[in-house]
This record gives structure tokens, C-alpha cells and sequence, in this order.
């Protein structure tokens, strides 16, 4: 669904490096990778062991996305009430 | 006459200084640790923070590296003018190098990344004529520069920590 624009527009004349990616609309799907650099770089600092990295960066992974998920519930809301008052 | 295996030799693992390793950290994300002996973790950072800046140029674009001393002709051209026009003031003085970095401060973080940023900064502001590549906008810009940013900064944490490791036998 959202691979299939993306795709049509890298097509379209997109220059990688030159011109930004086209994400205007999927921007906050940026986060997953940012997110995902993070906890593989963090917890293979971290650990002891380089075989409890996956697992571990996993885990730390899905914790960053759903407080990231909350945060984004609060200031929805703070702002909603916010406008209401 | 006795069969039994002699008992196996201590290891010795021999460290570099840790000032080498902490410099060779920033030329290479992640050779810090290949060179005390920890490949897997040093090839598993090192790749990571390469691809995580890669990415922050492809999505913001080759001016998310963007330096207050790496300039394309123009930038400085533009610079140079304002600051003849500026010096009939009497009350104007020239930004000191600390000043003009700190215009910029998202590449104090990405500067950390290494080699990598200053070649790739070079590149923007001469890729395309004198001008140099042209600057994306609002979001996506923001993004790329963060990209770059916590590339580099995962780096220093890595630089520090493998610089404790080869001061300490490879462990924590």
C-alpha cells in the first residue's frame, strides 16, 4: 500500500543524494529505522555476549517504539483538550 | 608413560594503547574493537553506523553534512560580501571559528562519525558546479541531519567504550 507510491516516485527522476527522498507522506515510518540503528548499536555495546544482541535489540526496540507510541497518545490528547478549552 | 593432555597455555591477547584504539575508532566506526580482538561486535557497529549516516544522506540528501568550514563557492563568496559590507560598522566584529561552528552544531554530533563526514560534506558543497548540491527542506532535512547525527554519536559512545575495553582485557 505504501511501498507501491514510493516506488512510482523514486522512479519518476528521483537523483539518491541529490534531491531528498520522496517520504513527504510516510515521513514517521523513518522512525523505525532510526529506532532500529539505535538498539542494535546500543545493546551491542551493552552486552556481554554477541549472541544475546538480537534478541536483546529486539526487545529494546519494540520498548522505544510503544513509548514513543505513548508520548504520541499524551500530546494528542493534551492538545486536544487544549483546543477544546 | 602417561597419556594425559598438559593443561592449555594462558592466552595472552595483546591490546593496542587506548589512545590508538580510540583514534582508529573514529577512522573506522567499529575497528576500535576489531583490533582488541572483538570482530563480531566491531563489524556489527561499525556497519550499523555507516548504514544509519548513509541513510541521513539519502534522505535529507548530500547537504545534511553541512559544516561551517567545508563551504561551496558561492556560500563563501556570500559570506565575504556580507562581512565587507558589515565592517563599516564600527560596532562589527568578524564570528570566531568557535562561533561559526556553533551556528552549526548538529555537526559537532555528526563530525564524530568520522572521515566519512568530512568527505561527504565536501562533496555536497562541491557536487553540481559552484553552488554545490542544493539543500533539501523542512522535514525530511530535519531527519537526514538527525540520521547523520546519532550515527555519530552512537560512534563516540562505541570510541569510548572500546577504548575502556582495551585498557581492561577486552571486558567492560
Amino acid at each position: 500500500m505504501i511501498a507501491f507510491p514510493l516506488a512510482q516516485q523514486v522512479t519518476q527522476g528521483f537523483r539518491p543524494f541529490w534531491q531528498p527522498l520522496p517520504v513527504w507522506n510516510y515521513w514517521y515510518l523513518l522512525l523505525l529505522p532510526l529506532c532500529a540503528g539505535v538498539s542494535i548499536i546500543y545493546k551491542s555495546i551493552k552486552c556481554r555476549e554477541m549472541r544475546q544482541v538480537p534478541r536483546e535489540a529486539a526487545e529494546i526496540f519494540v520498548m522505544i517504539i510503544l513509548g514513543m507510541a505513548i508520548a504520541a497518545g499524551v500530546l494528542l490528547a493534551l492538545v486536544r483538550v487544549m483546543e477544546n478549552k | 608413560m602417561s597419556t594425559a593432555t598438559p593443561p592449555p597455555l594462558p592466552q595472552r591477547i595483546i591490546m593496542p594503547r587506548r589512545r590508538w584504539s580510540r583514534w582508529r575508532g573514529w577512522l573506522v566506526p567499529g575497528l576500535g574493537y576489531v583490533l582488541i580482538g572483538q570482530r563480531a561486535r566491531g563489524a556489527v557497529i561499525g556497519v550499523t553506523i555507516l548504514l544509519m549516516f548513509t541513510a541521513g544522506l539519502l534522505i535529507g540528501g548530500m547537504r545534511v553534512i553541512d559544516s561551517a568550514f567545508i563551504e561551496s563557492t558561492q556560500e563563501r563568496e556570500d559570506r565575504a560580501s556580507q562581512e565587507r559590507i558589515r565592517k563599516s560598522d564600527s560596532n562589527y566584529r568578524a564570528p570566531t571559528p568557535v562561533m561559526r561552528t556553533l551556528q552549526k552544531p548538529w555537526f559537532i554530533g555528526q563530525f564524530f562519525a568520522g572521515p566519512v563526514t568530512l568527505i561527504a560534506n565536501y562533496v555536497g558543497a562541491t557536487w553540481g558546479g559552484d553552488k554545490g548540491a542544493p539543500f533539501s527542506h523542512a522535514r525530511v532535512y530535519e531527519i537526514g541531519v538527525l540520521y547523520a547525527a546519532v550515527a555519530g554519536m552512537m560512534n563516540l559512545m562505541a570510541i569510548i567504550d572500546s577504548a575502556y575495553r582495551s585498557g581492561n582485557g577486552g571486558a567492560r
